[in-house]
């Protein structure tokens, strides 16, 4: 059986690993929304259904998607997603030229790519009725919408190691490093592991939670969700990341270095390599471990507090289930 | 005394070890005031259009499920022991049929995070189609007669004004492959990190949690609170509908008490029903009890925070008796 001081230490390090995962998806979150990722894979997804660009600027203009667009965002915005029932309801009127704002250019299904006019086709001869026409349209679509949640989140765990790549060179996050201040440090230890509790108890939440306010708030029936924000790390989470991270201890190697032999050619090219040398093991443990994603974190750090508590002295207070 | 490269890798190996099915959280978010209004009432009214409806499920109940609501959430409504003779109406009434026109559907509210979005996202009460990109999960995942869902109406008592359960319908079923006892049920709440989060802002709430499995738990109560004036629950229209009474959950063996003073709601026309509205404190009966969230504990316990992290606050829906004293 392991001693406590190594649970603490698997403990400190699956909170940390926490955190900066956290890091990585609030991150990954304004990148992806700076950039409208969901809505430029959802429309390259409806492109690839529908085979024809002509067909795919018409279908964004008819009001039952156009409206769906986010109204705080400048240019011409995109829809993030769109129900399969507004899509339904837009092809059909494309090619009906019922509904408003289709007669300006009203595309003939030959004109689509082969396996989608060919699917639309059958759709509509083997429908008995508008309706259920639609429902094929959504199923139809619905299958697509799969394969776009695939694409966005094969970029997401690509991009995830891109920035993990980055928060680790960025702030020396080195795992061996971490893990023997926290074996050789027990003040450190304890708090660390405090702060791990305060998460699970208190702010807990493996991803950003996010805040949202309402339109017309006060109404139990109508208005819309707006983001104002989202919980992430709280200021002593962050002191404490402050406090374990970054270049400080090596830049001090690279001073004393400069003073003892000024003027020497490559010396910080030199720095660097002894620095990568001695980090280069432990970073790579980083980004594999911040690939893993703060869920898993979050519920490692789960299971190890639940050993911890398992094994704690009688007289401790043990956290209560409703 | 473990030299300082052992513990290294003995951490090491202690975090890598670490890769087993870890469960994923995801995000519900609901509107303040809608939370409000349905903090103590037994049941909700909605009209739903149904896309689907799901062959017998495990439990003998019938599903049908709505991507578009009044309630601005995907959903489910589920007919209990809607494969039974007595339930033939309301079948043919919730079938999507030809017109896809939207039905009345009444019944329990349920909160619960039973088939959320796979791999964790976020889902939100949305009355306008005006979402921001953060909910995208609720349009896309599952099948149109199960979508990813953490709301429900279940059971429903009503669809287009055509009853559903009573009590004929409000029973037990051998055929239910689906109940869980108290002891295992309660045991999963407090045990699988069934954490529930809770973000508040001015005017919305965002629950935070992993999937929760059970529909059904059959369990021992002794009534410690009996029902009052104040206790019942009413509809839109102001008739009373049901009410609920203050119950330990007690195990069958050893009269733990499993869950202590947990809110047990009932609805009028039901043999449960009949039962906890005669049940002086002190009273024992087994009932068939289907979990939900406890809005009420929910906007108590977060009220003038932005976030807090509670234990699963649970309370049930009395949906057959199984015993009586």
């Amino acid at each position: 059986m392991f001693g406590l001081p190594v649970l603490d230490v698997a403990i400190g390090m699956a909170f940390l690993y926490l955190l900066f995962a956290l890091m990585c998806t609030t991150l990954n979150e304004i990148i992806a929304s700076a950039f409208d990722r969901r809505a430029k894979m959802l429309r390259r997804g409806i492109r690839s259904l529908v085979g024809s660009e002509q067909l795919v600027d018409a279908l964004y203009r008819h009001p039952a998607i156009a409206s769906l667009a986010p109204i705080e965002k400048r240019g011409d915005p995109l829809p993030s997603y769109i129900p399969a029932s507004r899509f339904a309801q837009a092809i059909t009127d494309q090619f009906t030229g019922a509904g408003p704002g289709t007669n300006a250019t009203k595309p003939e299904i030959d004109t689509l790519r082969d396996e989608a006019a060919k699917q639309l086709k059958t759709m509509m001869e083997r429908s008995r009725d508008p309706e259920e026409l639609n429902k094929k349209i959504e199923d139809w679509y619905e299958q697509t919408m799969d394969r776009v949640t695939g694409w966005y989140k094969r970029y997401v765990q690509r991009q995830t190691y891109a920035l993990a790549i980055v928060l680790v060179l960025w702030l020396n996050l080195d795992s061996i490093h971490l893990i023997q201040r926290l074996w050789s440090d027990s003040a450190l230890r304890a708090t660390v592991v405090e702060a791990a509790k305060t998460r699970i108890q208190e702010s807990g939440g493996a991803e950003p939670i996010p805040v949202v306010e309402y339109t017309e708030g006060d109404k139990p029936d109508s208005g819309h969700p707006v983001q104002t924000g989202s919980v992430t790390l709280t200021d002593r989470e962050k002191e404490l990341l402050t406090s374990l991270t970054g270049w400080q201890s090596d830049l001090l190697r690279l001073n004393a270095e400069r003073q003892l032999r000024p003027g020497e050619k490559w010396q910080r090219l030199r720095w660097f390599g002894g620095v990568a040398k001695v980090h280069l093991l432990g970073w790579i443990l980083t980004v594999l471990a911040l690939s893993m994603g703060a869920p898993f974190w979050f519920d490692t750090l789960n299971r190890f507090m639940n050993l911890r508590n398992a094994g704690r002295a009688p007289d401790e207070p043990r956290s209560k289930t409703a | 005394m473990l030299k300082t490269s052992r513990a290294v890798a003995v951490i090491l190996t202690i975090l890598a070890s670490s890769v087993w099915c870890a469960g994923v959280a995801s995000n519900l978010v609901l509107k303040k005031a809608w939370a409000e209004k349905y903090r103590n009432r037994l049941s909700i009214e909605a009209k739903v259009t149904i896309l689907h409806v799901s062959a017998k499920e495990q439990d003998a109940d019938i599903h049908g499920g709505s991507r578009k609501n009044q309630i601005g959430l995907p959903m489910v409504a589920e007919i209990l022991n809607g494969t039974q003779p007595t339930q033939k109406a309301t079948r043919t009434a919730i079938g999507p049929g030809q017109d896809g026109a939207e039905k009345t559907i009444y019944g329990a509210w349920r909160l619960w995070f039973e088939h959320p979005p796979h791999g964790g996202g976020t889902q939100c009460q949305d009355f306008g189609n005006q979402s921001p990109a953060l909910c995208s999960s609720q349009a896309l995942g599952g099948s149109d007669s199960n979508p990813d869902h953490s709301f429900e109406i279940h059971p429903v008592f009503a669809i287009n004004q055509v009853p559903s359960v009573g009590k004929s319908s409000m029973v037990l079923l051998p055929d239910n492959k689906g109940v869980k006892d108290s002891a295992k049920a309660f045991q999963d709440y407090g045990n699988k990190n069934q954490i529930l989060t809770i973000a508040r802002s001015g005017s919305g709430i965002t629950l935070n949690s992993k999937m929760i499995g059970d529909n059904y738990v059959r369990m021992r109560i002794r009534i410690t609170k009996a029902k009052s004036s104040a206790t019942t629950t009413k509809r839109d229209d102001g008739s009373i509908d049901g009410g609920w009474v203050l119950a330990d959950v007690i195990s069958d063996d050893d009269d733990r008490v499993l869950a202590a003073g947990a809110r047990i709601f009932y609805f009028l026309d039901s043999a449960p029903g009949d039962a906890l509205q005669k049940s002086a404190a002190g009273t024992e009966l087994e009932i068939l009890g289907m979990p939900r969230l406890n809005l009420d504990t929910i906007l108590r316990v977060s009220e003038g925070k932005d976030a807090v992290a509670v234990p699963l606050p649970i309370e049930f829906v009395a949906v057959a008796l199984t015993s009586t004293p």
